[in-house]
Protein backbone atom coordinates (compact mmCIF):
# COMPACT_ATOMS: atom_id res chain seq x y z
CA UNK A 1 0.00 0.00 0.00
CA UNK A 2 2.68 2.30 0.80
CA UNK A 3 4.53 1.26 -1.69
CA UNK A 4 2.14 2.12 -4.06
CA UNK A 5 1.67 5.67 -3.19
CA UNK A 6 5.51 6.03 -3.54
CA UNK A 7 5.40 4.65 -6.68
CA UNK A 8 2.61 6.84 -7.82
CA UNK A 9 4.87 10.17 -6.28
CA UNK A 10 7.84 8.93 -7.85
CA UNK A 11 5.81 9.37 -11.46
CA UNK A 12 4.72 12.45 -10.28
CA UNK A 13 7.90 14.00 -9.06
CA UNK A 14 9.92 15.18 -12.19
CA UNK A 15 13.08 13.00 -13.21
CA UNK A 16 16.32 14.04 -11.75
CA UNK A 17 15.38 16.04 -8.90
CA UNK A 18 15.96 13.30 -5.86
CA UNK A 19 15.13 13.92 -2.04
CA UNK A 20 15.99 11.98 0.65
CA UNK A 21 13.50 9.45 1.04
CA UNK A 22 11.61 10.25 4.30
CA UNK A 23 11.15 13.71 2.55
CA UNK A 24 9.52 11.98 -0.61
CA UNK A 25 5.37 12.27 -0.59
CA UNK A 26 5.83 13.24 3.56
CA UNK A 27 2.48 13.82 3.50
CA UNK A 28 0.73 10.68 1.89
CA UNK A 29 2.88 8.75 4.45
CA UNK A 30 1.45 11.07 7.07
CA UNK A 31 -2.10 10.38 6.54
CA UNK A 32 -1.89 6.65 5.86
CA UNK A 33 0.26 6.08 9.20
CA UNK A 34 -2.23 8.96 11.10
CA UNK A 35 -4.93 6.30 10.16
CA UNK A 36 -2.95 3.30 10.86
CA UNK A 37 -1.46 4.64 14.57
CA UNK A 38 -5.38 5.95 15.23
CA UNK A 39 -6.94 2.73 14.33
CA UNK A 40 -4.56 0.81 16.76
CA UNK A 41 -5.02 3.19 19.90
CA UNK A 42 -8.36 3.27 19.66
CA UNK A 43 -8.45 -0.74 19.05
CA UNK A 44 -6.42 -0.65 22.28
CA UNK A 45 -8.68 2.10 24.26
CA UNK A 46 -11.50 -0.13 23.14
CA UNK A 47 -9.74 -3.22 24.68
CA UNK A 48 -9.31 -1.56 27.77
CA UNK A 49 -12.74 -0.45 28.42
CA UNK A 50 -15.08 -3.53 27.12
CA UNK A 51 -12.20 -5.60 29.68
CA UNK A 52 -13.68 -3.60 32.62
CA UNK A 53 -17.01 -3.38 31.41
CA UNK A 54 -17.43 -6.94 30.66
CA UNK A 55 -15.49 -8.55 33.39
CA UNK A 56 -14.87 -11.09 31.11
CA UNK A 57 -12.72 -14.23 32.38
CA UNK A 58 -10.93 -14.73 28.67
CA UNK A 59 -10.90 -10.75 28.02
CA UNK A 60 -9.13 -9.00 31.03
CA UNK A 61 -8.13 -5.28 29.89
CA UNK A 62 -5.23 -4.70 28.46
CA UNK A 63 -3.46 -2.42 31.53
CA UNK A 64 -3.60 -5.93 33.23
CA UNK A 65 -2.16 -8.25 29.99
CA UNK A 66 0.74 -5.25 30.61
CA UNK A 67 0.85 -5.96 34.50
CA UNK A 68 1.10 -9.36 34.10
CA UNK A 69 3.91 -8.97 31.37
CA UNK A 70 5.91 -7.07 33.59
CA UNK A 71 5.91 -9.56 35.85
CA UNK A 72 6.56 -12.19 33.49
CA UNK A 73 9.69 -10.25 32.66
CA UNK A 74 10.72 -9.67 36.20
CA UNK A 75 10.54 -13.31 37.89
CA UNK A 76 12.33 -14.41 34.56
CA UNK A 77 9.84 -16.78 33.30
CA UNK A 78 9.86 -15.22 29.92
CA UNK A 79 13.53 -14.76 29.00
CA UNK A 80 14.35 -18.50 29.88
CA UNK A 81 11.87 -19.82 27.74
CA UNK A 82 11.96 -17.27 25.08
CA UNK A 83 15.89 -18.52 24.88
CA UNK A 84 14.97 -21.94 24.78
CA UNK A 85 12.36 -21.28 21.86
CA UNK A 86 14.98 -19.13 20.15
CA UNK A 87 17.35 -21.64 19.49
CA UNK A 88 15.30 -24.39 18.23
CA UNK A 89 14.08 -22.44 15.83
CA UNK A 90 17.59 -20.86 14.97
CA UNK A 91 18.50 -25.13 14.94
CA UNK A 92 15.23 -25.86 12.82
CA UNK A 93 15.43 -22.89 10.81
CA UNK A 94 18.96 -23.27 9.58
CA UNK A 95 18.22 -26.89 8.66
CA UNK A 96 15.25 -25.95 6.46
CA UNK A 97 17.54 -23.20 4.99
CA UNK A 98 20.16 -25.95 3.96
CA UNK A 99 18.00 -28.53 3.26
CA UNK A 100 15.41 -26.28 1.52
CA UNK A 101 18.04 -24.47 -1.07
CA UNK A 102 20.22 -27.63 -1.90
CA UNK A 103 16.99 -29.70 -2.83
CA UNK A 104 15.71 -26.69 -4.49
CA UNK A 105 18.25 -25.42 -6.66
CA UNK A 106 18.33 -29.21 -7.88
CA UNK A 107 14.60 -29.37 -8.35
CA UNK A 108 15.30 -26.16 -10.05
CA UNK A 109 18.37 -27.18 -12.42
CA UNK A 110 17.79 -30.97 -12.79
CA UNK A 111 13.72 -31.75 -14.65
CA UNK A 112 14.28 -36.02 -13.24
CA UNK A 113 14.65 -34.21 -9.95
CA UNK A 114 11.63 -32.42 -9.58
CA UNK A 115 9.66 -35.43 -11.36
CA UNK A 116 11.19 -37.85 -8.59
CA UNK A 117 10.20 -35.62 -5.83
CA UNK A 118 7.91 -32.81 -6.74
CA UNK A 119 4.60 -34.39 -5.90
CA UNK A 120 5.53 -35.31 -2.65
CA UNK A 121 6.96 -31.97 -1.48
CA UNK A 122 3.95 -30.34 -3.14
CA UNK A 123 1.76 -32.64 -1.07
CA UNK A 124 3.58 -32.33 1.82
CA UNK A 125 3.23 -28.48 1.41
CA UNK A 126 -0.64 -29.00 1.75
CA UNK A 127 -0.81 -31.40 4.74
CA UNK A 128 -1.08 -30.04 7.92
CA UNK A 129 1.54 -29.53 9.48
CA UNK A 130 0.76 -30.18 13.18
CA UNK A 131 -0.54 -33.71 12.71
CA UNK A 132 2.78 -34.98 12.77
CA UNK A 133 3.81 -34.03 15.58
CA UNK A 134 2.42 -37.30 17.06
CA UNK A 135 5.49 -39.12 14.94
CA UNK A 136 7.69 -36.51 15.69
CA UNK A 137 7.18 -37.45 19.47
CA UNK A 138 7.32 -41.05 19.01
CA UNK A 139 10.50 -40.97 16.82
CA UNK A 140 12.55 -38.09 19.53
CA UNK A 141 10.40 -38.45 22.38
CA UNK A 142 10.78 -35.24 24.61
CA UNK A 143 14.10 -34.29 23.74
CA UNK A 144 14.55 -31.18 21.37
CA UNK A 145 14.22 -32.75 18.51
CA UNK A 146 10.69 -33.21 18.06
CA UNK A 147 9.98 -28.93 18.36
CA UNK A 148 12.86 -29.12 16.08
CA UNK A 149 11.12 -31.79 13.79
CA UNK A 150 8.05 -29.62 13.72
CA UNK A 151 9.75 -26.63 12.81
CA UNK A 152 11.14 -28.08 9.89
CA UNK A 153 8.09 -29.73 8.64
CA UNK A 154 6.80 -25.99 8.85
CA UNK A 155 9.43 -24.84 7.21
CA UNK A 156 11.38 -26.76 4.61
CA UNK A 157 8.99 -27.26 2.27
CA UNK A 158 8.15 -23.72 1.22
CA UNK A 159 11.40 -22.97 0.86
CA UNK A 160 12.09 -26.08 -1.10
CA UNK A 161 9.62 -24.77 -3.54
CA UNK A 162 10.21 -21.02 -3.73
CA UNK A 163 14.03 -22.01 -4.51
CA UNK A 164 13.33 -24.19 -7.22
CA UNK A 165 10.56 -22.08 -8.93
CA UNK A 166 13.32 -18.78 -8.75
CA UNK A 167 16.20 -21.11 -10.28
CA UNK A 168 13.64 -22.14 -13.21
CA UNK A 169 12.90 -18.34 -13.67
CA UNK A 170 16.15 -17.36 -14.57
CA UNK A 171 16.30 -15.64 -18.07
CA UNK A 172 17.36 -18.20 -20.78
CA UNK A 173 18.33 -15.32 -22.69
CA UNK A 174 21.45 -15.01 -19.81
CA UNK A 175 21.87 -18.52 -19.26
CA UNK A 176 22.49 -18.74 -23.23
CA UNK A 177 24.84 -16.11 -23.31
CA UNK A 178 26.92 -17.26 -20.73
CA UNK A 179 27.28 -20.01 -22.10
CA UNK A 180 27.91 -18.67 -25.28
CA UNK A 181 30.86 -17.18 -23.72
CA UNK A 182 32.44 -20.48 -22.46
CA UNK A 183 31.32 -20.56 -18.73
CA UNK A 184 31.66 -23.87 -17.29
CA UNK A 185 28.48 -25.30 -15.39
CA UNK A 186 29.61 -23.71 -12.01
CA UNK A 187 30.53 -20.99 -13.25
CA UNK A 188 26.81 -20.49 -14.89
CA UNK A 189 25.64 -21.64 -11.38
CA UNK A 190 27.06 -18.96 -9.00
CA UNK A 191 27.72 -16.17 -11.35
CA UNK A 192 23.81 -16.20 -13.67
CA UNK A 193 21.48 -18.90 -11.59
CA UNK A 194 22.25 -16.93 -8.04
CA UNK A 195 22.04 -13.77 -8.68
CA UNK A 196 19.42 -14.05 -11.09
CA UNK A 197 17.12 -15.53 -8.54
CA UNK A 198 17.91 -13.90 -5.27
CA UNK A 199 14.85 -12.23 -5.13
CA UNK A 200 12.39 -15.10 -5.67
CA UNK A 201 14.66 -16.88 -3.32
CA UNK A 202 14.13 -14.54 -0.51
CA UNK A 203 10.47 -14.37 -0.89
CA UNK A 204 10.36 -18.23 0.14
CA UNK A 205 12.82 -17.53 3.35
CA UNK A 206 10.54 -15.02 4.07
CA UNK A 207 7.83 -17.34 3.80
CA UNK A 208 9.77 -19.64 5.90
CA UNK A 209 10.45 -17.81 8.53
CA UNK A 210 7.19 -16.70 8.86
CA UNK A 211 6.33 -20.41 9.11
CA UNK A 212 9.18 -21.37 11.38
CA UNK A 213 7.94 -19.64 14.59
CA UNK A 214 4.16 -20.73 13.96
CA UNK A 215 6.51 -24.36 13.83
CA UNK A 216 7.98 -23.23 17.28
CA UNK A 217 5.05 -21.84 18.85
CA UNK A 218 2.70 -24.80 18.06
CA UNK A 219 4.94 -27.74 18.77
CA UNK A 220 6.09 -26.10 21.50
CA UNK A 221 2.07 -26.28 22.65
CA UNK A 222 2.17 -29.40 21.41
CA UNK A 223 4.53 -31.14 24.02
CA UNK A 224 3.52 -28.25 26.53
CA UNK A 225 6.91 -28.89 28.88
CA UNK A 226 9.08 -25.80 27.53
CA UNK A 227 9.48 -22.74 25.37
CA UNK A 228 7.12 -19.78 25.14
CA UNK A 229 4.48 -21.92 24.06
CA UNK A 230 4.95 -24.48 26.98
CA UNK A 231 4.28 -21.64 29.29
CA UNK A 232 1.02 -20.62 26.98
CA UNK A 233 0.09 -23.98 27.11
CA UNK A 234 0.66 -23.68 31.69
CA UNK A 235 -1.20 -20.40 32.16
CA UNK A 236 -4.01 -21.92 29.62
CA UNK A 237 -4.83 -24.71 31.45
CA UNK A 238 -4.94 -22.44 34.73
CA UNK A 239 -7.34 -19.92 32.72
CA UNK A 240 -4.69 -17.42 33.37
CA UNK A 241 -6.26 -15.01 30.66
CA UNK A 242 -3.73 -11.74 31.18
CA UNK A 243 -0.62 -14.15 31.54
CA UNK A 244 -1.97 -15.83 28.14
CA UNK A 245 -2.33 -12.86 26.22
CA UNK A 246 0.91 -11.19 28.15
CA UNK A 247 2.82 -14.29 26.32
CA UNK A 248 0.63 -13.80 23.02
CA UNK A 249 1.77 -10.05 22.79
CA UNK A 250 5.53 -11.41 23.31
CA UNK A 251 4.91 -13.90 20.70
CA UNK A 252 3.54 -11.25 18.23
CA UNK A 253 7.05 -9.55 18.72
CA UNK A 254 9.35 -12.49 18.27
CA UNK A 255 7.04 -12.86 14.63
CA UNK A 256 7.51 -9.38 14.30
CA UNK A 257 11.10 -9.32 14.27
CA UNK A 258 11.95 -12.39 12.92
CA UNK A 259 10.18 -10.92 9.86
CA UNK A 260 12.31 -7.48 10.07
CA UNK A 261 15.33 -9.53 10.46
CA UNK A 262 15.14 -11.08 7.06
CA UNK A 263 14.06 -8.32 5.62
CA UNK A 264 16.72 -6.51 6.59
CA UNK A 265 18.76 -9.38 4.96
CA UNK A 266 16.87 -9.53 2.07
CA UNK A 267 17.12 -5.64 1.22
CA UNK A 268 20.69 -6.02 1.60
CA UNK A 269 21.72 -8.86 -0.53
CA UNK A 270 19.32 -7.85 -3.51
CA UNK A 271 19.57 -4.01 -3.27
CA UNK A 272 20.65 -3.95 -6.77
CA UNK A 273 17.32 -5.35 -7.87
CA UNK A 274 15.49 -1.84 -6.82
CA UNK B 1 0.32 -33.98 -51.65
CA UNK B 2 0.48 -35.17 -54.77
CA UNK B 3 2.78 -38.58 -53.60
CA UNK B 4 6.00 -36.65 -53.74
CA UNK B 5 7.91 -36.02 -50.29
CA UNK B 6 9.77 -33.25 -50.45
CA UNK B 7 12.79 -33.12 -48.19
CA UNK B 8 11.03 -30.71 -45.97
CA UNK B 9 8.33 -33.06 -45.57
CA UNK B 10 10.12 -36.27 -44.17
CA UNK B 11 12.18 -33.73 -42.10
CA UNK B 12 9.35 -32.57 -40.64
CA UNK B 13 7.52 -35.94 -39.95
CA UNK B 14 10.65 -37.31 -38.55
CA UNK B 15 10.64 -34.36 -35.96
CA UNK B 16 7.07 -34.96 -35.16
CA UNK B 17 7.55 -38.59 -34.52
CA UNK B 18 10.52 -37.67 -32.13
CA UNK B 19 8.43 -35.17 -30.72
CA UNK B 20 6.18 -38.18 -29.64
CA UNK B 21 8.19 -40.66 -28.96
CA UNK B 22 9.84 -37.79 -26.65
CA UNK B 23 6.90 -36.77 -25.39
CA UNK B 24 5.57 -40.73 -24.54
CA UNK B 25 8.98 -41.13 -22.57
CA UNK B 26 8.62 -38.24 -21.04
CA UNK B 27 5.41 -38.93 -19.47
CA UNK B 28 6.69 -42.42 -18.53
CA UNK B 29 9.90 -41.06 -16.40
CA UNK B 30 6.57 -38.62 -14.68
CA UNK B 31 5.07 -42.29 -13.72
CA UNK B 32 8.13 -44.20 -12.86
CA UNK B 33 10.35 -41.77 -11.40
CA UNK B 34 7.94 -41.15 -8.40
CA UNK B 35 6.91 -44.95 -7.82
CA UNK B 36 10.60 -45.78 -7.92
CA UNK B 37 10.99 -42.72 -4.67
CA UNK B 38 7.90 -43.89 -3.08
CA UNK B 39 9.13 -47.90 -2.99
CA UNK B 40 13.09 -46.47 -2.61
CA UNK B 41 11.49 -44.60 1.02
CA UNK B 42 9.15 -47.71 1.51
CA UNK B 43 12.01 -49.87 1.78
CA UNK B 44 13.94 -47.75 4.00
CA UNK B 45 11.60 -47.39 6.29
CA UNK B 46 10.97 -51.03 6.43
CA UNK B 47 14.53 -52.18 6.99
CA UNK B 48 15.40 -49.43 9.76
CA UNK B 49 12.56 -50.48 11.48
CA UNK B 50 11.94 -53.68 11.34
CA UNK B 51 14.46 -54.43 14.17
CA UNK B 52 13.82 -52.00 16.15
CA UNK B 53 12.59 -52.86 19.34
CA UNK B 54 10.40 -49.32 19.69
CA UNK B 55 6.94 -50.41 20.30
CA UNK B 56 5.87 -47.02 18.95
CA UNK B 57 7.33 -47.32 16.07
CA UNK B 58 5.83 -48.96 12.73
CA UNK B 59 7.52 -51.03 10.08
CA UNK B 60 6.23 -49.70 6.71
CA UNK B 61 3.80 -52.76 6.16
CA UNK B 62 2.73 -52.41 9.72
CA UNK B 63 1.41 -48.97 9.24
CA UNK B 64 -0.53 -49.75 6.32
CA UNK B 65 -2.16 -52.82 7.86
CA UNK B 66 -3.45 -50.40 10.53
CA UNK B 67 -4.98 -48.08 7.45
CA UNK B 68 -6.35 -51.00 6.18
CA UNK B 69 -7.86 -51.73 9.47
CA UNK B 70 -8.98 -48.98 9.97
CA UNK B 71 -10.77 -47.87 6.68
CA UNK B 72 -12.35 -51.61 6.13
CA UNK B 73 -12.28 -53.21 9.10
CA UNK B 74 -12.85 -51.35 12.21
CA UNK B 75 -14.13 -48.16 10.41
CA UNK B 76 -13.61 -46.03 13.20
CA UNK B 77 -11.24 -43.40 11.25
CA UNK B 78 -14.38 -42.76 8.75
CA UNK B 79 -16.46 -41.58 12.07
CA UNK B 80 -13.37 -39.82 13.84
CA UNK B 81 -12.71 -37.72 10.39
CA UNK B 82 -16.63 -37.09 10.00
CA UNK B 83 -16.25 -35.68 13.61
CA UNK B 84 -13.21 -33.34 13.39
CA UNK B 85 -14.41 -32.39 9.71
CA UNK B 86 -17.73 -30.75 11.30
CA UNK B 87 -15.53 -28.21 12.72
CA UNK B 88 -13.96 -28.01 9.60
CA UNK B 89 -16.98 -27.49 7.02
CA UNK B 90 -18.59 -25.02 9.57
CA UNK B 91 -15.48 -23.22 10.16
CA UNK B 92 -14.47 -22.60 6.68
CA UNK B 93 -17.80 -21.97 5.86
CA UNK B 94 -18.05 -19.16 8.35
CA UNK B 95 -14.48 -17.74 6.81
CA UNK B 96 -15.15 -17.38 3.70
CA UNK B 97 -18.94 -15.53 4.66
CA UNK B 98 -17.04 -13.15 6.61
CA UNK B 99 -13.41 -12.92 4.68
CA UNK B 100 -14.76 -12.53 1.01
CA UNK B 101 -17.07 -9.05 1.82
CA UNK B 102 -14.44 -7.49 3.87
CA UNK B 103 -11.88 -8.10 1.40
CA UNK B 104 -13.54 -6.83 -1.51
CA UNK B 105 -15.18 -3.95 1.13
CA UNK B 106 -11.09 -3.49 2.13
CA UNK B 107 -10.12 -2.85 -1.77
CA UNK B 108 -13.44 -0.71 -2.28
CA UNK B 109 -12.91 1.93 0.55
CA UNK B 110 -9.33 3.12 1.48
CA UNK B 111 -10.29 4.15 5.35
CA UNK B 112 -11.40 0.84 5.89
CA UNK B 113 -8.07 -0.93 4.44
CA UNK B 114 -6.26 1.67 6.56
CA UNK B 115 -7.99 1.10 9.43
CA UNK B 116 -7.69 -2.67 9.42
CA UNK B 117 -4.21 -2.39 8.02
CA UNK B 118 -2.48 -2.67 11.56
CA UNK B 119 -4.71 -5.83 12.42
CA UNK B 120 -4.25 -7.50 9.37
CA UNK B 121 -0.64 -7.62 9.76
CA UNK B 122 -0.84 -9.02 13.11
CA UNK B 123 -3.12 -11.80 12.32
CA UNK B 124 -0.74 -12.77 9.54
CA UNK B 125 2.47 -12.36 11.20
CA UNK B 126 0.98 -14.07 14.20
CA UNK B 127 1.26 -18.02 15.32
CA UNK B 128 -2.69 -18.31 16.27
CA UNK B 129 -2.01 -21.18 18.40
CA UNK B 130 -1.54 -18.85 21.69
CA UNK B 131 -5.07 -17.83 21.04
CA UNK B 132 -6.64 -21.57 21.38
CA UNK B 133 -7.12 -21.20 25.57
CA UNK B 134 -8.51 -18.25 25.61
CA UNK B 135 -11.09 -19.55 23.07
CA UNK B 136 -11.41 -22.42 24.87
CA UNK B 137 -12.12 -19.96 28.26
CA UNK B 138 -14.89 -18.07 26.23
CA UNK B 139 -16.37 -21.18 24.34
CA UNK B 140 -15.77 -24.10 26.49
CA UNK B 141 -15.07 -27.80 25.01
CA UNK B 142 -17.09 -28.60 22.52
CA UNK B 143 -17.74 -27.96 18.53
CA UNK B 144 -18.24 -24.00 19.20
CA UNK B 145 -14.83 -23.66 20.24
CA UNK B 146 -13.38 -25.99 17.22
CA UNK B 147 -15.38 -23.67 14.98
CA UNK B 148 -13.55 -20.69 16.36
CA UNK B 149 -10.24 -22.01 16.39
CA UNK B 150 -10.71 -23.07 12.06
CA UNK B 151 -12.31 -19.56 11.51
CA UNK B 152 -9.11 -18.14 13.45
CA UNK B 153 -6.64 -19.45 11.73
CA UNK B 154 -8.39 -19.19 8.18
CA UNK B 155 -10.51 -16.22 7.59
CA UNK B 156 -7.64 -13.92 7.31
CA UNK B 157 -6.40 -15.32 3.82
CA UNK B 158 -9.42 -15.11 2.18
CA UNK B 159 -9.82 -11.71 3.29
CA UNK B 160 -6.21 -10.50 1.68
CA UNK B 161 -6.58 -12.81 -1.35
CA UNK B 162 -9.82 -11.21 -1.76
CA UNK B 163 -8.51 -7.67 -1.38
CA UNK B 164 -5.31 -8.61 -3.39
CA UNK B 165 -7.81 -9.78 -6.30
CA UNK B 166 -10.40 -6.86 -5.99
CA UNK B 167 -7.20 -4.06 -6.21
CA UNK B 168 -6.54 -5.57 -8.91
CA UNK B 169 -9.22 -4.91 -11.18
CA UNK B 170 -8.96 -2.46 -14.01
CA UNK B 171 -9.81 1.34 -12.17
CA UNK B 172 -10.80 2.92 -15.38
CA UNK B 173 -13.68 0.04 -15.43
CA UNK B 174 -14.73 1.12 -12.07
CA UNK B 175 -14.30 4.67 -13.15
CA UNK B 176 -16.23 3.81 -16.36
CA UNK B 177 -19.34 1.61 -14.89
CA UNK B 178 -19.48 5.02 -12.36
CA UNK B 179 -19.77 7.58 -15.25
CA UNK B 180 -22.50 5.14 -16.43
CA UNK B 181 -24.26 5.72 -13.34
CA UNK B 182 -23.87 2.28 -12.06
CA UNK B 183 -24.79 2.27 -8.02
CA UNK B 184 -22.16 1.16 -5.47
CA UNK B 185 -24.04 -2.48 -5.41
CA UNK B 186 -23.67 -2.80 -9.29
CA UNK B 187 -20.16 -2.17 -9.49
CA UNK B 188 -19.57 -4.65 -6.65
CA UNK B 189 -21.89 -7.25 -8.61
CA UNK B 190 -21.10 -6.50 -12.01
CA UNK B 191 -17.44 -5.32 -11.94
CA UNK B 192 -15.59 -6.20 -8.59
CA UNK B 193 -16.94 -9.39 -7.72
CA UNK B 194 -16.36 -11.15 -11.34
CA UNK B 195 -12.93 -9.65 -11.77
CA UNK B 196 -11.80 -10.77 -8.14
CA UNK B 197 -12.86 -14.45 -9.18
CA UNK B 198 -9.76 -15.69 -9.63
CA UNK B 199 -7.95 -14.10 -6.39
CA UNK B 200 -10.76 -15.00 -4.26
CA UNK B 201 -10.57 -18.77 -6.15
CA UNK B 202 -6.89 -18.84 -4.72
CA UNK B 203 -7.37 -17.63 -1.30
CA UNK B 204 -10.10 -20.27 -0.68
CA UNK B 205 -8.00 -22.44 -1.42
CA UNK B 206 -5.08 -21.55 0.61
CA UNK B 207 -7.96 -20.87 3.26
CA UNK B 208 -8.81 -24.36 3.02
CA UNK B 209 -5.26 -25.38 3.52
CA UNK B 210 -5.01 -22.81 6.86
CA UNK B 211 -8.84 -24.08 8.36
CA UNK B 212 -7.56 -28.03 7.86
CA UNK B 213 -4.08 -26.51 10.21
CA UNK B 214 -7.17 -25.10 12.13
CA UNK B 215 -8.95 -28.42 12.62
CA UNK B 216 -5.66 -30.47 13.19
CA UNK B 217 -4.51 -27.15 15.86
CA UNK B 218 -8.00 -27.76 17.88
CA UNK B 219 -8.17 -31.59 17.84
CA UNK B 220 -4.46 -31.66 18.91
CA UNK B 221 -3.70 -28.89 21.34
CA UNK B 222 -7.42 -28.23 22.62
CA UNK B 223 -9.29 -31.17 23.10
CA UNK B 224 -9.18 -34.22 21.70
CA UNK B 225 -11.98 -35.19 19.33
CA UNK B 226 -12.40 -37.24 16.57
CA UNK B 227 -8.64 -37.87 14.99
CA UNK B 228 -7.46 -36.41 17.88
CA UNK B 229 -8.69 -38.64 20.15
CA UNK B 230 -7.97 -41.87 17.61
CA UNK B 231 -4.45 -40.17 17.96
CA UNK B 232 -4.73 -39.88 21.82
CA UNK B 233 -5.85 -43.88 21.88
CA UNK B 234 -3.15 -45.22 20.08
CA UNK B 235 -0.47 -43.65 21.29
CA UNK B 236 -1.34 -44.87 24.78
CA UNK B 237 -2.19 -48.05 23.64
CA UNK B 238 1.42 -48.39 21.74
CA UNK B 239 -0.39 -49.11 18.70
CA UNK B 240 2.51 -48.11 16.28
CA UNK B 241 0.41 -49.04 12.90
CA UNK B 242 -2.59 -47.57 13.76
CA UNK B 243 -1.37 -43.90 14.99
CA UNK B 244 0.77 -43.69 11.77
CA UNK B 245 -1.96 -44.97 9.64
CA UNK B 246 -4.46 -42.04 11.29
CA UNK B 247 -1.64 -39.32 10.29
CA UNK B 248 -1.42 -40.80 7.29
CA UNK B 249 -5.63 -40.87 6.52
CA UNK B 250 -5.45 -37.19 7.70
CA UNK B 251 -2.41 -35.94 5.76
CA UNK B 252 -4.16 -38.10 2.44
CA UNK B 253 -7.06 -36.15 2.95
CA UNK B 254 -6.07 -32.58 3.03
CA UNK B 255 -4.08 -33.74 -0.04
CA UNK B 256 -7.19 -34.66 -1.63
CA UNK B 257 -9.29 -31.60 -0.54
CA UNK B 258 -6.70 -29.45 -2.15
CA UNK B 259 -6.03 -31.00 -5.40
CA UNK B 260 -9.68 -30.76 -5.90
CA UNK B 261 -9.66 -27.06 -5.03
CA UNK B 262 -6.86 -26.71 -7.26
CA UNK B 263 -8.78 -28.13 -10.28
CA UNK B 264 -11.78 -26.11 -9.26
CA UNK B 265 -9.80 -23.25 -9.49
CA UNK B 266 -8.47 -24.15 -13.07
CA UNK B 267 -11.87 -24.93 -14.14
CA UNK B 268 -13.21 -21.39 -12.95
CA UNK B 269 -10.40 -19.62 -14.28
CA UNK B 270 -8.06 -20.91 -16.34
CA UNK B 271 -4.91 -19.66 -17.33
CA UNK B 272 -4.78 -17.44 -14.11
CA UNK B 273 -2.91 -19.04 -11.35
CA UNK B 274 -2.64 -16.23 -8.46
CA UNK B 275 0.53 -18.02 -7.15
CA UNK B 276 2.20 -15.58 -9.80
CA UNK B 277 5.55 -15.08 -8.06
CA UNK B 278 6.46 -12.31 -10.52
CA UNK B 279 3.74 -10.54 -9.85
CA UNK B 280 3.67 -11.33 -5.99
CA UNK B 281 -0.26 -11.08 -5.80
CA UNK B 282 -1.43 -13.66 -4.24
CA UNK B 283 1.26 -15.39 -3.21
CA UNK B 284 2.83 -12.79 -1.20
CA UNK B 285 -0.78 -12.88 0.38
CA UNK B 286 -0.36 -17.04 1.16
CA UNK B 287 2.63 -16.04 3.12
CA UNK B 288 1.06 -18.15 5.96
Amino acid sequence: MTQRNALACAAARPRGVRQPTWLRCSRVFKVEYAVQALSLAGGLILWEILGWMLALPWLPPFSKVLTALVELIRNGEILANLMMSLRSLAVGFIISLVVGLVVGVLMGLYKRVDQAIGIYVNALLFTPHLVFAPIFFALFHLSDWTRIAVIVKYTVFIIIIDTATAVRSADPLLLEMARSFGATKGQIFRRVLLPASTVLLFAGIRLGMGRAVKGMITGEMFIAFVGLGGLVQKYGSQFDASRVLALTLVILIVALVMGAFVQTADRRMTRWAD
Amino acid sequence: MNGIFTESDMNENCAATAMLVKQRSEKIWALLLPAAVFILFAVLWQLCTINSASLIIPTFTQTMAGLYTLLFVRGDLWLALGQSDQALVLGYLISVLIGVPFGLAMARAKWLEDVAEPYTHMLLAMPTAPLIPLIMMAFGLGLASRVVIVVMFTFIYITINTRAGARNVDKSLIEMAKSFGASEAQIWHRVLIPGAVPAILTGLRIGLGRAINGMVAAELLLVASGIGNLLLEFRAAFEGGLLFATVFAVALQAVVLLAFMRALEQKLAPGVMYDNKSTGVGWAASAE
